[in-house]
């Protein structure tokens, strides 16, 4: 017992002699930088017992008006690499040094950047990130194309992930594959689209998207059916069929429809928007239309596509005109 | 006989340290990769405060205080010390370039060694050497040729007595180094 007390207290006294006579050496986190190798068996110098280094210490020789003007000695620094800092640094509205920095690289030269808050900043500051983030404002022209501020869409933790508003997109030109080329998908359903994606889908997310088949042919109970069993034709979902299936065989679809002196039966959903729609469309014994609305409906009959691009009720109108 | 009971309790011994260690390192990669190893530092005060606790039963042995069955309190010291000394040395993976916490870390170590020791060991070296000297003295053999025929096993047990006798030792000069680490890091440190 009183070998380990006198081991003890030995340890103790010794120790502490130690650590007032080399610091640097037994207690420091790290050696100090090079700028304040002369302070480093004095701690007191930038350390205040219990509040680590204060603000105040640093400011004795670091004056916040004159970081990035001039050095510790009052000698000037070049002023053109250091404008920006010195701007940063008295735009700071609560003072914490300790925040940022340290001075025993040993641990860590500069504290995580994470840890700097930029409410910091004043507000003026605050808002504008280019007067700090200079060298990593973004070239490319999707962000100069913008005059939107940066904390539009981004936020000051983190530049990513960032939220986007494409109302801020200048109106001249651009289209949606302006930007998202490389997202661009590559299927023969999207190859059809020809760029405009925003028939299907919105600019706030890419799904849902609200593509309508029933403009071309209604899906109900009895055509709960896959894309193939209609779209045949590998690779194209502008032509279809409804042959094959039950009642739709050539011979029985031409015998009904030659009463009515349909001949060209091969475009269904011309007509026939649903299962149930009985297609009192008007068409000639010639296969057109004994009125053609518009050209671009007269393009598409005669290159033989099958989709009808015309909308259901325009063909009420098409029938009173016959 | 001693050396293959001598022989498993090393193994048993060297397991519980291996594991001490590999759980440590183990628990500082995790707290890394989630960002987390700033909870390191509050790992220090927890070590300290369960070793603290774990001393009950020296103070219990040296009549200094009297709260609960000896073998509870070992018991109580054995599992609270390996705890205590795990966060420890996960308060270790804070990085620190000083001498001081480096000496308190390898110091920490060596306590733990000799505890493992004192425990494991030589209790178990003993009783084996006592039953061999009795059957060495049933088969009629004198005391001085079963000491001949002892000597290296008695050489063995006196190590190891001499090894856990550093333990108390070595555990007051920890807690002198521990104290001036905790005075260092209040008088310069920020806290929280």
């Amino acid at each position: 017992m009183i070998k380990s007390l006198i081991a003890f207290f030995a340890t103790l006294v010794f120790g502490a002699v130690l650590l007032l006579a080399y610091p640097d050496t037994w207690i420091s986190p790290g050696h100090l930088t090079e700028g304040h190798a002369k302070i480093s068996a004095n701690c007191a110098s930038c350390h205040t017992p219990g509040q680590s280094a204060t603000p105040e210490k640093c400011q004795v020789c670091h004056r916040v008006d004159q970081i990035g003007l001039t050095r510790v000695d009052g000698s000037a620094l070049p002023i053109s690499a250091t404008t920006s800092r010195t701007r940063f640094h008295v735009a700071l509205t609560r003072a914490d040094c300790a925040g940022c920095h340290t001075l025993h690289p040993g641990q860590q030269a500069r504290r995580d950047p994470s840890a700097f808050q930029h409410e910091f900043l004043d507000r003026a500051t605050r808002t504008a990130c280019a007067t700090c983030h200079t060298a990593q404002a973004p070239k490319d022209a999707r962000h100069t194309s913008t005059s939107t501020q940066c904390g539009s869409c981004h936020q000051t933790k983190a530049w990513k992930p960032a939220t986007f508003d494409h109302a801020a997109l200048s109106s001249a030109g651009g289209t949606c594959v302006s930007c998202h080329a490389k997202v661009t998908p590559a299927n023969a359903i999207h190859q059809q689209a020809a760029g405009d994606c925003g028939t299907c889908h919105r600019t706030t997310q890419w799904k849902p998207a609200d593509f309508e088949h029933t403009r071309y042919f209604a899906f109900d109970g009895n055509h709960p059916s896959t894309c193939a069993t209609c779209h045949t034709t590998a690779g194209t979902f502008k032509t279809y069929t409804c042959y094959g299936c039950h009642a739709h065989t050539p011979a029985s679809v031409a015998s009904k429809h030659r009463e009515e002196r349909i001949t060209n039966i091969d475009n269904c959903a011309r007509c026939h928007r649903s299962s149930r729609d009985r297609g009192e469309g008007g068409e000639g014994g010639d296969g057109r239309r004994r009125r053609e609305g518009d050209g671009r409906e007269r393009s598409r009959e005669r290159g033989g596509e099958g989709v009808p691009t015309r909308a259901p009720e325009n063909r009420s109108a098409l029938r009173q005109q016959s | 006989m001693l050396r293959s009971v001598v022989t498993g309790k090393i193994v048993k011994t060297l397991f519980w340290y291996a594991l001490l260690i590999l759980t440590a390192l183990g628990s500082d990669y995790v707290l890394h990769r989630l960002g987390l190893y700033w909870v390191g530092r509050y790992f220090g005060i927890a070590g300290t405060v369960t070793i603290l606790i774990a001393l009950t039963y020296s103070l219990q042995k040296r009549k200094i205080v009297d709260v609960a069955s000896p073998k509870f309190l070992l018991s109580l010291h054995e599992g609270l010390s390996w705890a205590g000394a795990l966060m420890l040395l996960v308060h270790a993976g804070v990085h620190f370039n000083a001498l001081l916490p480096w000496a308190a870390l390898v110091l920490l170590l060596v306590v733990v060694a000799s505890g493992f020791v004192g425990r494991l060991l030589l209790a178990d070296a003993r009783a084996a050497m006592s039953q061999r000297a009795a059957a060495l003295a049933k088969e009629g053999l004198t005391a001085p040729e079963i000491e001949k025929r002892l000597l290296l096993d008695a050489v063995a047990v006196d190590a190891m007595n001499r090894w856990r006798s550093v333990h108390m030792p070595l555990t007051t000069v920890l807690a002198a180094l521990t104290i001036l680490h905790i005075a260092s890091m209040l008088a310069y440190s920020r806290w929280p």
